[in-house]
């Protein structure tokens, strides 16, 4: 441009106006459009740094706590223990089995879990459904969160529902129920629960002088059968009911155990179960056993070893022998065996049940 | 346009790059990625179920003394109904299938649960399909491949399957699962 004679031209003519020894304050302000190169570099940084702070603005809106994805996977979670854990109390504790613990052994229980044993999932026991639902020991929702559910201190106290349905009206449960309109995490076990014996019958017509019943432990511990289809006499109830001829008069009960040699002696300090009968309970002995109304033609004597009755005092080798006297007898002793050929009814059978849990 | 001012561009250039740069760049950073609805979260519970459902169904409600083996004296349902002729008599067939529909229904505490299941078993040089389901019995939906199904297998142990009779055997029983 300078080389354009025209623009020399021009500027001569604006040069002209100028008069030396004055100062003048130019305008500089240019047309053409350009803006300098340091200007550009820092528009250009300031939009760089600008773009990736509202970039980084959307994570602000982001809920930082993460509880709610968590619903389904802590529901899953207290669904395998619940099922396929038996549980596990610390190792110094009186007693291993934490259905069992007593109350103030409680905080000794290190995990809930409802399985008979790690090899057979999906097998619960009636003991362990019993305490897990027993209200009066475990108190809600501390001890669960804590034994189950693992939302302690530090942690977050999720809600929750447990129940467990195996045909009773209402189910069993615990926790509180689902708010309206409340997401939560669920999850549906289908188990069995492996009941306790039913009541052994023994029918013993004719009016004997005694009944005994042999206990052995050996024989219910059966191998083939798993602990699945064995009867615990350790762990569980066992019913018995005798019935006998109407009116016979029963002067005693007596519990015997075999030592080392096989001879059959007391327990010392054992106090057995009250007895029922037909024609009240027992003892005070002799009663008579008067025809039970419900079975014309027969009485019944019947007695009830709660679990955990046997343990203290034996173990899976141990024989007993349960015996029933009678005044006025017309024959010997009879001798009957409780094993698995026994009348039990109900017949030994896994019950299916339904566990769910609600985890918000 | 490069001059020898060192400004390089027109600041209505400067501004359109940036534009266009802006808009770009919201532009791929806001796609929405179409995603099916998600059922992971439900399949999985379904085929926990369904899994649970197949191990209760194989194993036995109750110690039978009278069986002549440890075999026998366990037999689940499971191994009872696989064990049938399921072939050439579809009298059989089509009751194994219900009951195995019932049993699922019962355990699994859901009875609009669908089902579809097949048999894998080796014949010793080969794996063969069993597919004793086809046709379903005639209340039975069938299994047509649309639906979102989730699938559970067990290994089954039969003694003396009636439909290859001869030796024991291992099979795999696959089942499908699926909701309207």
């Amino acid at each position: 441009m300078r080389n354009n004679p025209s623009s020399r031209l021009n500027y001569r003519e604006s040069m002209a106006n100028y008069l030396p020894g004055r100062c003048y304050i130019m305008n500089i302000t240019k047309d053409s459009g350009q803006i300098s190169i340091d200007f550009l570099v820092g528009f250009t940084i300031f939009i760089i740094g600008f773009i990736f702070v509202i970039t980084m603005m959307s994570g602000l809106l982001v809920g930082l706590q993460s509880k709610t994805i968590d619903y389904d996977a802590v529901a899953y979670r207290t669904g395998v223990i619940l099922v396929e854990d038996p549980g596990q109390v610390q190792k110094d504790t009186p007693e291993n089995k934490w259905e069992f613990l007593d109350p103030a052994y409680k905080d000794d229980i290190i995990r809930l879990g409802l399985a008979i044993s790690p090899d057979f999932p999906n097998i619960l026991t009636r003991a362990k459904v019993d305490r897990f639902f027993d209200s009066d020991y475990f108190s809600y929702p501390d001890d669960y969160r804590r034994m189950l559910i693992f939302g302690g201190a530090g942690t977050y106290p999720y809600n929750f529902n447990i129940s467990l349905d195996y045909g009773t009206s209402p189910p069993l449960s615990i926790g509180d129920s689902v708010p309206d309109g409340q997401s939560y995490g669920y999850i549906k076990r289908a188990v069995f629960i492996k009941e306790p014996p039913g009541e052994a019958v023994f029918t013993c017509p004719g009016n004997p002088e005694r009944i005994d019943i042999n206990i052995n432990f050996p024989d219910l511990y059966d191998t083939e059968r798993e602990p699945i289809y064995n009867i615990d006499p350790l762990n569980e109830e066992i019913r018995i009911r005798i019935l006998t001829d109407p009116n016979v008069e029963l002067t005693d009960v007596s519990l015997l155990k075999s030592d080392a040699d096989g001879i059959y002696i007391s327990v010392p300090g054992l106090n057995l179960p009250p007895v029922e009968t037909s024609g009240g309970p027992a003892p005070p002995y002799p009663i008579t056993v008067i025809e039970d109304p419900l079975n014309p033609g027969m009485g019944y004597v019947k007695i009830i070893f709660p679990q955990r009755y046997f343990s203290p005092f034996s173990d899976k080798s141990s024989k007993f022998l349960l015996s029933f006297s009678f005044d006025t007898a017309n024959y010997p002793p009879n001798q009957y065996n409780y094993d698995y050929s026994t009348d039990f009814q109900p017949s030994p059978t896994l019950t299916p049940a339904i566990l769910e849990v609600c985890i918000w | 346009m490069v001059t020898e001012e060192g400004q390089l561009y027109t600041i209505e250039g400067i501004t359109a790059a940036i534009l266009m740069v802006l808009t770009a760049y919201f532009i791929l950073n806001s796609t929405s990625i179409l995603t099916p609805g998600d059922t992971h979260i439900s399949d999985m519970q379904l085929e926990q179920l369904g899994n649970d459902a197949l191990k209760m169904m194989d194993t036995a409600k109750s110690f039978d003394a009278t069986g002549s083996t440890i075999y026998e004296k366990k037999q689940s349902d499971l191994e009872t109904w696989l064990s049938y002729d399921l072939i050439t008599n579809p009298f059989i067939r089509e009751t194994v299938i219900k009951e195995f529909i019932d049993k699922f229904h019962k355990y699994a505490d859901d009875d609009q649960l669908k089902l579809f299941a097949k048999i894998y078993y080796s014949d010793g040089t080969n794996v063969q399909l069993l597919d004793f389901w086809n046709p379903p019995p005639p209340d039975i939906p069938p299994f047509t491949n649309r639906d979102h199904y989730v699938t559970v297998s067990r290994w089954v142990y039969l003694k003396d399957p009636e439909w290859d009779p001869g030796e024991p055997k291992t099979v795999l029983l696959e089942v499908y699962l699926w909701r309207n």
